[in-house]
């Protein structure tokens, strides 16, 4: 495995001695050109952007959408007019799911899967309630895929559970889904997906949450031929704060905004107001300044590691971790996911140890995982779990990393195992 | 290496957890459950003119939250019912012994919450 010492770059470990951090799937460090970056912005040109006309105003303006270019870029999409600013992902998804309520008709069904976030799975929910449409789910193997092919489906809580082939129809008018899941890091064959929805209703709307996709794996948004996907810079060694909504141009512009106010108008009178088009209409307000001028310093940052190669890191020491977990705790851990995942997370369960003991004893040895149901309680509930341990690899984690994690659940073996 | 929440005390009760099991003749019973984890306790007690004359706890939780209920449960046998009304998240702290951050109250706390809500069984 080529060296990677990309610990010197995040000033973090200066004032963190022996961090060993293993929660980059919760949010990642952050390198220090892109804290620079942000303390540029406040200490040399602190100003609005695409609001004033003087010299600093017009730098930060030019700053942000040169970010703006640079996600494009990124994304390999068309124009940097399908790139909207949000403070997380979370945020960019409940963009589209109130902009499209009005568009949903009674009769329709909005479809996602068992296995996302939170984030991807309460805006729909929500969604078919407020509109009285069906909300079906793709179901998931124990092996964390998804079930594409067959005619099983069955209703659970009122709710369609089942294939995608059973689920996914005519009257789907939505379909959301990950490009990889935060607690399996499966990764679903979202071409063959997309291409098997559109077919079903050539009118469908594709969201993708690509949070846990974007740190790791190139994203060609023309290729996917989704209608928005969203992510966040924080997950990818981006500054808080920051989110990224894409949407083809024709879905962005009949997209109505979900904030309203300064900066996304065209004229607003007594009796009425016209927005301004895409991408501004969705940017109301004074944004993440200096949040959005340094993100494009951590794609910088990524793309000279090279994204391949961070990933590739990234995936042996998560590999290693599965190893050498199976080989100390045999069949008292349970790691969910296919045993032969490729993935850079490590989600597990220990036999009669609660997660949370587990996340507490390791981080009195300065080891971060996290613990909980990682805002995902539908996966966590099909498999009878209320929660898991999850560690996360990212390019700044090292062999010793690993070596500090299997060490560290050892002594919680030790210290919590029962004696029976 | 010197666990500060994971003391003697605390992981005794969490392995050998006092008073542990359903009470099949408990006249009360009280639950809580923490939904950030998922743990849940319920608390059976025989309540005899007003006084707990035996307690006992059930349920799933981190080593925390069972130890608390373990210790909860030793302590309560013999309190008048009215005294756990009046009992505070102080009580509970120096039952444990142990500095509870921000994240693990609701776990130290839970058994107490659960004994709060302790009321008459319908038979």
């Amino acid at each position: 495995m080529k060296s990677m010492d990309a610990k010197k770059d995040f000033t973090i470990f200066e004032n963190q001695k022996g961090l060993v951090y293993l929660d980059s799937a919760a949010s990642s460090l952050t390198p220090r050109v892109v804290v620079d970056k942000m303390r540029e912005y406040y200490d040399t040109y602190r100003a609005s952007e695409s609001r004033g006309l003087y010299s600093i105003a017009e730098r930060a303006t030019a700053e942000y959408a040169a970010t703006r270019k640079s996600v494009a870029e990124f994304l390999h999409a068309k124009s940097a007019d399908e790139i909207v600013f949000t403070r997380n992902a979370t945020e960019a998804i409940n963009v589209v799911a109130a902009g499209l309520a009005d568009n949903i008709s009674q009769g329709g069904n909005v479809v996602v899967t068992r296995m996302e976030h939170h984030a991807n799975f309460i805006p729909w929910q929500q969604l078919a309630k407020k509109t009285g449409t069906d909300f079906r789910v793709i179901d998931f193997y124990e092996n964390g895929e998804l079930v594409l092919a067959g005619d099983d489906a069955s209703q659970e809580s009122g709710v369609l559970v089942g294939s995608a082939a059973a689920v996914v129809d005519k009257n789907t008018q939505v379909l959301a889904i990950t490009a990889a899941s935060n607690v399996f890091g499966t990764t679903p064959p979202l071409k063959e997906i997309i291409a098997m929805a559109r077919e079903a209703n050539p009118g469908i709307v594709i969201i993708v949450d690509a949070a846990q996709a974007a740190p790791h794996r190139k994203i060609d948004v023309q290729e996917l031929d989704c209608d928005f996907l969203a992510f966040s810079a924080h997950k990818m060694l981006g500054p808080t704060g920051v989110g990224v909504l894409w949407g083809k141009a024709s879905r962005l512009e009949t997209l109505p905004p979900l904030i309203v106010g300064g900066g996304m108008i065209e004229d607003v009178t007594l009796a009425a107001t016209t927005f301004t088009d895409p991408p501004q209409r969705f940017e109301a307000g004074t944004p993440n300044i200096a949040g959005v001028i340094a993100f494009k310093e951590a794609i910088k940052y990524l793309q000279k590691v090279g994204l391949d190669t961070a990933y590739k890191h990234s995936q042996t020491l998560a590999g290693m971790a599965r190893e050498q977990l199976t080989k100390i705790f045999g069949d008292e851990i349970q790691i969910l996911g296919a045993a032969d995942q490729k993935s850079a997370i490590v989600s597990f369960t220990l036999r009669g140890i609660h997660a949370h003991d587990v996340a507490a004893i390791l981080a009195e040895r300065n080891i971060a995982i996290r613990a909980g149901h990682h805002c995902a309680q539908p996966l966590h509930d099909k498999l009878g779990l209320t929660g898991s341990a999850r560690a996360s690899f990212s390019l700044y984690n090292t062999e010793k990393d690993v070596t500090a994690l299997v060490d560290g659940l050892a002594h919680v073996k030790k210290t919590l195992g029962k004696k029976s | 290496m010197n666990d500060a929440l994971y003391q003697e005390h605390i992981l005794d009760h969490y392995q050998s957890p006092r008073n542990f099991g359903a009470l099949d003749n408990a006249t009360h019973i009280g639950a809580a459950m923490n939904p950030l984890c998922g743990d849940d306790l319920v608390m059976h007690a025989i309540v005899r003119d007003g006084v707990v004359e035996k307690i006992h706890f059930s349920g799933n939780g981190c080593a925390i939250s069972i130890a608390a209920a373990s210790l909860l449960t030793e302590r309560l046998g013999g309190t008048p019912k009215k005294a756990i009304k009046k009992m505070t998240s102080e009580d509970m702290l120096a039952l444990l012994k142990i500095p509870l951050s921000p994240v693990r109250m609701k776990c130290g706390f839970l058994a107490l919450e659960a004994a709060k809500k302790l009321s008459l069984k319908a038979s």
